[in-house]
C-alpha cells in the first residue's frame, strides 16, 4: 500500500496489457465501429450512423430478448450464488471436501453434452415430461426456466469451488474463538465467513451480471431461441443477425449493447469502492 | 499451398522467437522448460508442413464419419487415382457457414467452397470471391446435362458460380404396412387428405409425426408444401418474381388451411418443439404416427434400425394437391447444398477439375446413393442400372419421380432455396406466432410481403428461372 | 452443534450430491447403450454395457492426437496466464497507484465484449500475421481471452489478505518481490490453483476458437474432434456421449488431484493474528 515507481509497475502489469491490447482491443474497437455500418459480412460496409441502434432498440424481438436476459441475470445473481456459498460453508464444517469433485464435475462437461442430457431428462415421451404431462422445453412459458435449471446444475459447482478456496485464507482461530463465545452455525457464517470472502463474492456477482448477458451456448444447444422466441437472448439474436440475416452491422450494435450492459455492472464496483469505502 | 505454408512457418517462427527470447531473458526455470517444450513441438509440426504436394482442400458441413468415408471412396479416391500426386483433403467443419465466412473474407479458406444454397453462394460471387465455372462446365458437356434451372439460379451477372450437389423435394414418407393393413390409400387431393387424416386420428394414431427441436427452420418445410399445393406453383413463381403480392388472399388462405391442419393433424406445439428426428421417425415405424411430411434427406434414416426399429415397410408419395386448380402430382424442389471454387485458391484449375469430375463420375454418384443416401442427389442423369442393389428401392423411385416431374415442369418452390435470408427467417419464426394465435395468417403474410419486397429491391433474392 | 443442525448439514450436502450425480448417471448410461436402445429408452439403465462405444469414440475421433493437442494448448495457456496475470493481480490488489482503478475497469471491460463477432476481425488480423492454423496463435488468443478474468479473480483473493502481513515483511527488510513470493503467495495459493483449474478447463473446453482458427485435421483439439462425430441430421449420440466423457475426464482428474493437494489440505495455513 505504498506508492511505487513506474518501472516496477510496468514489469508487473506490462505483459498482460501487451497481449491484451493487441488481441482484445482491436476486435472490440472493430465491433463498435461496425455497429455504425451496414454490412453483410462479405461485401463492402456502408456507413449508416445510428440507424442500426434505432432499428434494434425499436424492434419487439430485442425487447423480448432483453427481458429474458434480465430474468436470467436475476436468477443467476441469487440461486447459484446462494447454493455455492452454502455448499462451501458446509464443506468447511464437515471437512468432507472430496464432495467438491462431484459438485465440480458437471461444470467440466461441454455445454452441448449437458444440453443433450437435460433434453433427454425433460423429454415428453421418454423423460419426466411424460410424468408431469408437460414438455418443459417445448412450452413457451416454461422453456427458459427449464434451461436455467439445467445451467444452474452445471454452474453452481464452479461458484462452490471458487468460494471454498477463498475460505481457506480465513484464519481458523477466528472460528474457534467464535465457537467458544457461543456462536451458532448461522452466526459463524454471517459474521466470519461472509465478510472474510466478501471481495470474492462481490467479484463473482459482477462477473455473473456480465456473463449473463453473454449467454449463448445454453440456448443454442437446446432451443435456439424457440419455441416461439420464448428463449431468445441478446447473444442468440446477435448471432442470428450476423450469420443468418447477413446483418453484421445490426449484430454489432447488439454486441455494443451487451458490452454496455456489462459495464453497468462494473460501475457497481466503483460505487462500492467510493461510496461505501469497502475494499473489494 | 506451399508458398502460404512457408510464410506461415516464418510468421510462427517470428512469434515463437519473441516468446522464447523474452522468457529466456527474464523468466524463471519452469518457464524456460515450458518454452522449450513449446518450441520443440512447433518445430516438429513445421517439419510436417514441409512435405506438400498438389492439394485440394474442401471444408465439409457436419457429416457422420461413415457417410464421409462413403464420399471419399466413391468420388474422391477415383479422382486422386486418375491424378497421381494430387491429394484431396476434406475437413469437417461444425458451423461451416460462419467459419467459412471468416476465412474467405480474409482471403483464406478452402479450395472447394460448400454453401447452404445459391443465396449464400451468390453473395460470395457478387463480392468477387468465387471462380466462374462456365468454361469448365461447357468443356465437360455438363451444360446440356444439368437442367438449366439449377445452373441459372447460381448465376451472377450471367456467369455460373455454383453447382448444386443435392436436389431435394418435399413429399410424404408413410408406414406402408400400416396403410395396407387398414386399406388406406395415398391421398391425391384435399378431400382424400382430410378423410385419411381423420381416419388415422380415429385409430388413436398421430397422422403426421413432426418435430423441430434440433432444427427450428423445420417449420418452413410445411409452409412450403401448403403454399405450393394450395396456391399452386404458378402463383408462387409470380410472387417470387415480384409479379404478385405475398399478401394475396390465396396465400393467406393457404396459411389458414395449414394452421388448422397443424392444430388437428400434427403433434401439439410443445411436444413438436421438443421432438427430433430420433423421436419422430421411430414413431412412424412403431405405428404411433402414420406419416412424415419430409424431404429427400429423410431417406438417410430409413435403412437405419435405430431410426426404423420395426419390420414395417415404408413408402413415398408426393404431397396431395390441396386445391382443385393445382395439378397432381407435383413436388417442391429445393437445393440442399452447392459447391463452388474459391477464387483465392492456390490451384483453381485443379480444384475446378475435381469439382467437375464429381458430377461426371456417374458410377461414383450411383454408389453414393447407397453410401450417403439423401445427400448427393446430383442434378445429372444416373442410369438406373448402375445404382447398387442395396439402395432402398423406395428411394430410387423417389429420385426418379422427382427428376421426371422436374423435367416435365411439375414442380414447386421451396422456401429455403428461393427466398432471401430475412424472408426465410420470418417464414419459419413467424409461423409459430400464427400457430399460437398471436398473429393472424393475414398479418403473417403481410409482413412476409414487406420483408420480401425489400430483399427483392436489394437484389438478394436468388434469380428464379422461368417455368417451362 | 446439536443433532438437528448436524443432520440438516449432511442432508443438504447429500441433496447437492444427488442433484449433481443423477444427470451424470444419464450421460454415462447413455454412453453404454446401443443406438436403438438409446432412442427408445434414454433414461433407463442399459440392458447390456456396450463398452465398445468407448473404443469407437477413441478411434473415430483420433482421440489420442486430440488429447496431445489439447494438452499443448492448455499447458501453453496456463504458462502464459500465470506469468502475466499473477503479477498484475498482485499489483492491482496491493499497490496503490494512479491508474489502479482505471486498469481494473479496463479488465472488466475486456470481459464484456461478446466473442462471436470478434472472430471475423481476429481472423483477418491473424491471417495477415500468418498465425492461423498454429498453436502459438491459438494459445495467444486463449491467453488474451482468459487473462482479464484471471487477474480480477486472483486480485480478489489477494485483497482479502491483510496488509499487516505485507508491511511486517517489508519492515523486516524484504523487497516487494520477496514479500510477494515468500509471504503472500503461499496464503493465496488456493486461489491461484483454483484459477489454474478454471483456465485449464476453459482452454480444454473451448470450441469456437479452435474451430475457426485451426483447419488442419491433425491439430484439432478434443472439442473439435468430438464435434466431427455429428452428422447434419443424425448423430451417433451414444458414441458422442462416450467421447464427451473421455474428453472431460482429464480436467476432472486434474481438478481432483489439485484440489486434494493444494486447496483442501491447506486448512490451517491461515494467518497467526
Amino acid at each position: 500500500m505504498t506508492r511505487r515507481g513506474n518501472s516496477k509497475l510496468f514489469f508487473f502489469i506490462g505483459p498482460a496489457l501487451l497481449i491484451n491490447l493487441v488481441i482484445v482491443l482491436i476486435p472490440s474497437v472493430s465491433t463498435i465501429v461496425l455497429s455504425f455500418f451496414k454490412w453483410d459480412g462479405i461485401s463492402k460496409p456502408i456507413f449508416v450512423g445510428f440507424k442500426n441502434f434505432e432499428t434494434i432498440l425499436k424492434s419487439s424481438d430485442f425487447i423480448a430478448a432483453l427481458s429474458h436476459n434480465i430474468i436470467w441475470t436475476v436468477v443467476f445473481l441469487t440461486i447459484p450464488v446462494a447454493m455455492g456459498l452454502i455448499g462451501a460453508e458446509l464443506l468447511r464444517k464437515t471437512k468432507w471436501d472430496f464432495l467438491q469433485a462431484f459438485y465440480f464435475f458437471p461444470v467440466i462437461l461441454p455445454i452441448v453434452v449437458v444440453g443433450i442430457i437435460w433434453g433427454k431428462i425433460y423429454h415428453p415421451i421418454h423423460g419426466i415430461g411424460k410424468y408431469i404431462g408437460v414438455a418443459l422445453l417445448g412450452k413457451p412459458s416454461t422453456a427458459l426456466y427449464a434451461i436455467m435449471f439445467a445451467n444452474i446444475w452445471a454452474w453452481w459447482g464452479f461458484l462452490c469451488a471458487v468460494f471454498y478456496s477463498a475460505l481457506q485464507s480465513i484464519p481458523k482461530d477466528l472460528y474457534e474463538a467464535a465457537v467458544l463465545d457461543g456462536a451458532n452455525n448461522w452466526q459463524e457464517f454471517r459474521y466470519i465467513t461472509l465478510p472474510g470472502i466478501l471481495p470474492t463474492i462481490v467479484f463473482m456477482e459482477i462477473m455473473t451480471i456480465i456473463w449473463s448477458f453473454h449467454v449463448f451456448d445454453w440456448i443454442w444447444v437446446t432451443t435456439q431461441g424457440g419455441p416461439a422466441g420464448s428463449t431468445e437472448l441478446l447473444a442468440t439474436l446477435m448471432y442470428k443477425k450476423a450469420f443468418y440475416s447477413y446483418k453484421v452491422g445490426e449484430a454489432a450494435a447488439i454486441g455494443v449493447i451487451i458490452a454496455v450492459l456489462g459495464m453497468f455492472a462494473t460501475l457497481i464496483y466503483y460505487y462500492l469502492k467510493k461510496q461505501k469505502g469497502v475494499e473489494v | 499451398m506451399i508458398v502460404s505454408s512457408k510464410l506461415q512457418l516464418s510468421g510462427a517462427f517470428k512469434s515463437a522467437t519473441i516468446l522464447v527470447s523474452s522468457n529466456l531473458k527474464g523468466g524463471n526455470k519452469p518457464m524456460r522448460k515450458i518454452t522449450f517444450m513449446i518450441l520443440i513441438v512447433l518445430f516438429v509440426f513445421t517439419l510436417m508442413y514441409a512435405q506438400e504436394k498438389g492439394k485440394v482442400t474442401w471444408w465439409y458441413e457436419t457429416v457422420t464419419p461413415e457417410n464421409l468415408q462413403g464420399l471419399i471412396n466413391d468420388l474422391v479416391k477415383p479422382f486422386e487415382n486418375s491424378h497421381p500426386g494430387v491429394e484431396v483433403e476434406i475437413t469437417v467443419k461444425d458451423q461451416l457457414r460462419e467459419v467459412l465466412r471468416a476465412a474467405i473474407v480474409a482471403g483464406e479458406g478452402p479450395d472447394i467452397v460448400m454453401t447452404m444454397g445459391p443465396a449464400e453462394a451468390n453473395r460470395y460471387a457478387k463480392a468477387g470471391l468465387l471462380l466462374p465455372l462456365d468454361e469448365y462446365i461447357r468443356a465437360a458437356g455438363l451444360d446440356s446435362e444439368i437442367p438449366s434451372l439449377f445452373l441459372d439460379i447460381g448465376k451472377v451477372k450471367g456467369k455460373v458460380y455454383s453447382i448444386p450437389k443435392t436436389i431435394e423435394s418435399m413429399g410424404i414418407i408413410y408406414n406402408k404396412s400400416l396403410f395396407e393393413e387398414n386399406g388406406w390409400k395415398v391421398p391425391t387431393n384435399r378431400e382424400e387428405w382430410v378423410t385419411l387424416c381423420e381416419k388415422i386420428k380415429r385409430k388413436g394414431i398421430i397422422p403426421v409425426a413432426a418435430g423441430n427441436s434440433t432444427w427450428r427452420p423445420t417449420n418452413e418445410h410445411y409452409v412450403t408444401v401448403y403454399l405450393n399445393h394450395y396456391a399452386g406453383p404458378e402463383n408462387v413463381y409470380k410472387a417470387l418474381t415480384g409479379q404478385m403480392s405475398w399478401s394475396d388472399p390465396i396465400f393467406v388462405k393457404a396459411i389458414e388451411m395449414f394452421k388448422n391442419d397443424f392444430k388437428k393433424y400434427w403433434p401439439d406445439f410443445s411436444t413438436y418443439s421438443t421432438m427430433a428426428a430420433e423421436d419422430i421417425v421411430p414413431m412412424v415405424a412403431m405405428r404411433q404416427a402414420a406419416m412424415l411430411v419430409i424431404g429427400t434427406w429423410g431417406f438417410q434414416w430409413m435403412g437405419d434400425p435405430a431410426y426404423w426399429p420395426s419390420d414395417d415397410e415404408w413408402g413415398w408419395a408426393p404431397f396431395p394437391s390441396l386445391n382443385e386448380n393445382v395439378p397432381y402430382p407435383i413436388v417442391d424442389i429445393g437445393i440442399g447444398t452447392t459447391l463452388s471454387v474459391n477464387k483465392n485458391s492456390e490451384h483453381p484449375d485443379l480444384a475446378a477439375d475435381f469439382l467437375i469430375s464429381m458430377f461426371k463420375n456417374k458410377e461414383g454418384l450411383a454408389k453414393l446413393q447407397r453410401d450417403f443416401p439423401g445427400e448427393w442427389v446430383a442434378p445429372v442423369d444416373i442410369p438406373s442400372e448402375s445404382i447398387p442393389e442395396e439402395v432402398d428401392p423406395v428411394f430410387v423411385e423417389h429420385i426418379q419421380t422427382q427428376y421426371k416431374l422436374l423435367k416435365e415442369g411439375n414442380y414447386g418452390y421451396t422456401t429455403w432455396t428461393f427466398l432471401g435470408p430475412e424472408t426465410w427467417q420470418w417464414c419459419y419464426e413467424g409461423i409459430e406466432k400464427v400457430w399460437l394465435d398471436q398473429m393472424t395468417p393475414e398479418e403473417y403474410m403481410k409482413k412476409w410481403d414487406e420483408i420480401f419486397k425489400k430483399e427483392l429491391e436489394e437484389g438478394i433474392v436468388p434469380p428464379v428461372p422461368p417455368r417451362r | 452443534m446439536n443433532l438437528a443442525s448436524k443432520f440438516t448439514i449432511y442432508a443438504l450436502l447429500f441433496i447437492f450430491l444427488a442433484y449433481s450425480i443423477f444427470p451424470l448417471y444419464i450421460a454415462v448410461s447413455a454412453s453404454l447403450k446401443d443406438r436403438r436402445e438409446l432412442f427408445l429408452d434414454p433414461l433407463g439403465f442399459p440392458d447390456r454395457l456396450h463398452f465398445e462405444n468407448y473404443a469407437k469414440a477413441f478411434n473415430s475421433t483420433n482421440l489420442k492426437q486430440a488429447y496431445v493437442n489439447s494438452s499443448i494448448l492448455v499447458l501453453g495457456t496456463i504458462a502464459g496466464v500465470l506469468v502475466t496475470a499473477i503479477p498484475a493481480a498482485y499489483a492491482l490488489a496491493k499497490i496503490n497507484f494512479r491508474f489502479n482503478s482505471l486498469l481494473i475497469g479496463y479488465f472488466f471491460f475486456c470481459t464484456t465484449i461478446p466473442a462471436q463477432l470478434s472472430i471475423i476481425p481476429l481472423y483477418f488480423m491473424f491471417s495477415k500475421l500468418h498465425l492461423t492454423n498454429s498453436f502459438i496463435g491459438l494459445i495467444l488468443l486463449y491467453i488474451a481471452s482468459f487473462t482479464p478474468f484471471s487477474i480480477l479473480l486472483m486480485r480478489s483473493y489477494f485483497v482479502s489478505i491483510p496488509n499487516e502481513l505485507l508491511e511486517a515483511a517489508l519492515i523486516d527488510g524484504a523487497s516487494t518481490w520477496q514479500a510477494f513470493w515468500k509471504i503472500i503467495f503461499p496464503v493465496a495459493r488456493p486461489g491461484v490453483i483454483t484459477t489454474v483449474v478454471i483456465v485449464s478447463m476453459w482452454s480444454w473446453n473451448n470450441f469456437i476458437l479452435p474451430l475457426t482458427f485451426i483447419n488442419k485435421q491433425n491439430l484439432t483439439p478434443v472439442t473439435v474432434a468430438i464435434a466431427m462425430l455429428r452428422g447434419k441430421w443424425s448423430a451417433a449420440w451414444e458414441v458422442i456421449m462416450a467421447a464427451s466423457i473421455l474428453g472431460a475426464l482429464p480436467i476432472g482428474i486434474l481438478f481432483a488431484i489439485l484440489h486434494r493437494r493444494f486447496i483442501a489440505g491447506l486448512a490451517g495455513t491461515g494467518l497467526k493474528g
